[in-house]
């Protein structure tokens, strides 16, 4: 039964997912299973059983004109084989903890900074100004050293992350086929991390949630101003934890999805991302520089933070409608 | 074995005739058109299921789940008021072709 499973899905392998395709091939594979059970009840072997089902199956480009089903060119893109496709789910796997790890580090590099100067200098945290002003004393020169190291350590990690998933990106870019048996084992590992997957963005989310108000918390009860950074400090790793967590489950729940070219990754999603994705790339960038424009040239650092949020919602906003459009 | 060529204009007639009987599914249908016509006729399923689906476009029959065997879902069919209209005119463009295709048939070779 397997080989009549095996046969219809690589009938099926090059056409969209949707609910009628679903109901279509379990009422082919309800009806193939039926016959093949009748054959064997009257005696046939089980290969002539197989055999005798598949031949009497028909011309698959038939059915699907008729369902209206475009079936598209079948393997133009990039096959894989199964020991490509774990090597690529293992390492990706690997790396991306890696990159989770030097965005920590980085953060990490941050939070020394503001601890080591407060402590130090006594400074206003919340007055980022006069942390650049103090850095020109020899004094504070030596947080710097920790912040530094760490930020040296974190970069490099990011570097060699980024390298060594170099000869994974053809992903992004192209079309990538796989059999059967290597998909079967895709979707077995998707299905089993969904649950991990939900907890680490769940646990991510609620991370961020609390970051801010623990710094608050800290701040308005600490008074001085060693509890402040302390705080920030706190914040920060928080937040680098949440940003690990989304790194390495997204990273490992996108590589399933687009072996299995579903959702995002389908041939349809793609040519819509690409028109949010040049948008995304001219948009962003100018809200960097707006913002690092406007904390500069104002100082205010403690208000031009908002623009990020705004633009945020915005640019959501923006990706919403084209999907809605382009779906018409 | 007749070539689907010949009976393809028959093979929803063939369908509807068998729904005006009972409700019925996929492999049952396929499984009466061979009893009925002896083995002289042993519809493909990709025929049989590309009309399934022309015909409930047309709406001449709908579908309905049935019973579950081992938790799946089992796609039924019965014909409608449209099917069953339809059905009568096909018979009839059966008779005007048996009719006018007979003109032609030497019976005697």
């Amino acid at each position: 039964m397997d080989t009549i499973k095996n046969y219809l899905e690589n009938l099926f392998c090059t056409v969209g997912v949707n609910e009628e395709v679903l109901r279509l091939k379990q009422d082919l594979y309800n009806n193939m299973e039926e016959k093949y059970m009748e054959l064997k009840r009257e005696g046939h072997s089980e290969n002539e059983a197989i055999g005798m089902v598949i031949s009497n199956f028909g011309n698959i480009d038939e059915l699907l004109k008729e369902l209206g089903i475009e079936k598209p060119e079948p393997k133009t893109g990039r096959f894989l084989s199964q020991t490509e496709v774990e090597d690529l789910v293992y390492n990706q796997k690997r790396w991306s903890k890696f990159i989770g790890l030097g965005v920590f580090l980085i953060l990490a590099a941050v939070s020394t900074l503001v601890i080591c100067g407060a402590a130090l200098e006594g400074i206003d945290f919340a007055n980022m100004k006069s942390i650049t002003e103090n850095m020109v004393e020899l004094s504070s020169a030596l947080p710097l050293i920790p912040f530094f190291i760490l930020l040296a350590a974190g970069v490099g990690t990011l570097i060699i992350s980024g390298l060594m998933l170099e000869k994974y990106e053809f992903i992004e870019k192209e079309e990538v086929d796989i059999s059967t048996s290597t998909r079967n084992w895709v979707e077995k590992r998707k299905e089993s991390y969904q649950l991990s997957y939900v907890v680490s963005i769940v646990s991510g989310v609620v991370l961020c949630l609390l970051a801010p108000m623990i710094l608050i918390v800290v701040a308005t009860f600490s008074g001085s101003d060693l509890g402040g950074a302390i705080g920030v400090a706190t914040m920060l790793t928080m937040i680098a934890v949440a940003v690990y967590l989304f790194i390495t489950s997204g990273m490992e729940m996108e590589t399933y999805k687009r072996l299995l070219k579903v959702g995002e990754y389908s041939p349809e999603r793609k040519a819509e991302n690409k028109l949010v994705s040049i948008v995304a790339s001219i948009v962003w960038p100018v809200t960097v520089v707006i913002f690092l424009a406007w904390s500069f040239i104002g100082n205010d650092w403690h208000i031009s933070w908002i623009l990020f949020p705004i633009v945020g919602i915005l640019f959501g906003a923006f990706a919403g409608v084209a999907d809605i459009v382009q779906k018409k | 074995m007749i070539s689907s060529d010949v009976i393809r204009g028959y093979n929803d007639t063939m369908i509807l005739y068998l729904l005006l009987q009972e409700p019925s599914y996929g492999y049952e249908i396929s499984k009466n058109i061979r009893e009925l016509t002896q083995d002289q006729y042993i519809m493909k399923e990709t025929t049989l299921y590309s009309a399934f689906s022309r015909l409930e476009k047309n709406q001449y029959i709908e579908s309905f789940y049935g019973d579950e065997t081992n938790g799946k879902r089992r796609t039924y069919y019965r014909i409608t008021p449209l099917g069953r209209d339809y059905y009568k005119e096909k018979c009839e463009e059966w008779f005007v072709t048996k009719e006018v295709v007979d003109k032609f048939i030497e019976e005697s070779l």
